[in-house]
């Protein structure tokens, strides 16, 4: 009974709908509507969808993962195949759980190789590499101490940027001026909007610290 | 847009990553960083290079002819290339 009348009741409401959309906008209307329309909408998934499994996603620390990921430039294993979630808290491993994977197959099952790798341009061969040690240091060191401790730095730039649409204010913060501390490091920067008052700042600089 | 090359000078008292990093610049290095590129820089090829199909070495002759002609010298090529690859 109800299956036969529902053309016409949604018929009905969308004639509705159309002459006052205003009406949409009510939330008990949009609620009746949403239970109305419920039926027609038949299930197509016979397996649980992945909001089920949300609460099965574990985040463990970086340490305790399993290692089957290469860096790059280096053969040997070094992270999990699981993205890395970076915090204030330390470094975290996304583990989905065998029970909670879907049928797809894992990189490694498609491409049938170990590694992810992404080639900077400059190396031939991992295995044949001389600087694999090198670059394993490397890669660990921005993986595990630099790019962490960026993370709140660079938040609040894009906070304090306006999200890098205004770099004016926080380049017009010259930083220490000279202690004994510390020792000058000449850096070349590529600017991709480049400031007539920023390039004097940096040249009355540069003048200061040779004189 | 107005791409271009300055040299500033940093004391290292504090990681010079990170105020590289606060002034909107990414380093190459984090203790002892001679280029520094512009997060600006990196969001837009980072966005090209979703948009468009990748290729880094394109991008980097490119850059260096523009700067080439415009008086200046990327001598380190390589290590934009890094902090490309590292955002």
């Amino acid at each position: 009974m109800f299956a036969a009348c529902l053309p016409r009741v949604l018929a009905f409401l969308f004639d509705v709908s159309k002459r006052h959309p205003f009406l949409l906008s009510f939330p008990p209307i949009t609620r009746a509507l949403a239970v109305i329309m419920a039926p027609l909408f038949r299930k197509t998934l016979s397996q649980p969808s992945m909001s089920s499994h949300q609460n099965d996603v574990l985040l463990v620390p970086v340490d305790n993962t399993s290692l089957s990921r290469h860096s790059s430039g280096f053969g040997g294993p070094m992270q999990d195949i699981e993205g890395l979630v970076y915090t204030t808290e330390g470094i975290f491993s996304q583990i989905i759980p065998d029970s909670a994977r879907q049928s797809t197959p894992t990189i490694q099952e498609a491409n049938n190789q170990p590694a992810i790798h992404i080639p900077l341009g400059d190396e031939d061969d991992d295995e044949d590499d001389p600087d694999a040690e090198k670059k394993q240091a490397q890669w660990l060191r921005w993986t595990r101490e630099v790019i962490p401790a960026m993370v709140q730095p660079y938040l609040s730039l894009l906070r304090g940027s306006g999200n890098l649409s205004n770099l004016a204010n926080v380049r017009s913060d010259v930083g220490c001026s000279g202690c004994e501390v510390g020792r000058w490091l000449t850096v070349s920067c590529i600017y991709f909007e480049r400031k007539p008052f920023i390039i004097i700042l940096w040249y009355l600089l540069s003048y200061v610290h040779r004189h | 847009m107005c791409i271009g090359i300055e040299k500033i000078v940093l004391c290292t008292c504090k990681s010079p990553a990170l105020q590289l990093l606060s002034r909107g610049l990414f380093p190459c290095a984090p203790l002892e960083p001679s280029l520094a590129v512009d997060l600006n820089m990196l969001d837009f090829v980072q966005s090209l290079f979703v948009h468009a199909a990748p290729n880094i070495t394109a991008w980097c002759d490119t850059l260096e002819s523009f700067l080439s002609a415009r008086n200046f010298k990327l001598t380190t090529r390589v290590y934009f290339i890094f902090c490309l690859y590292i955002y």
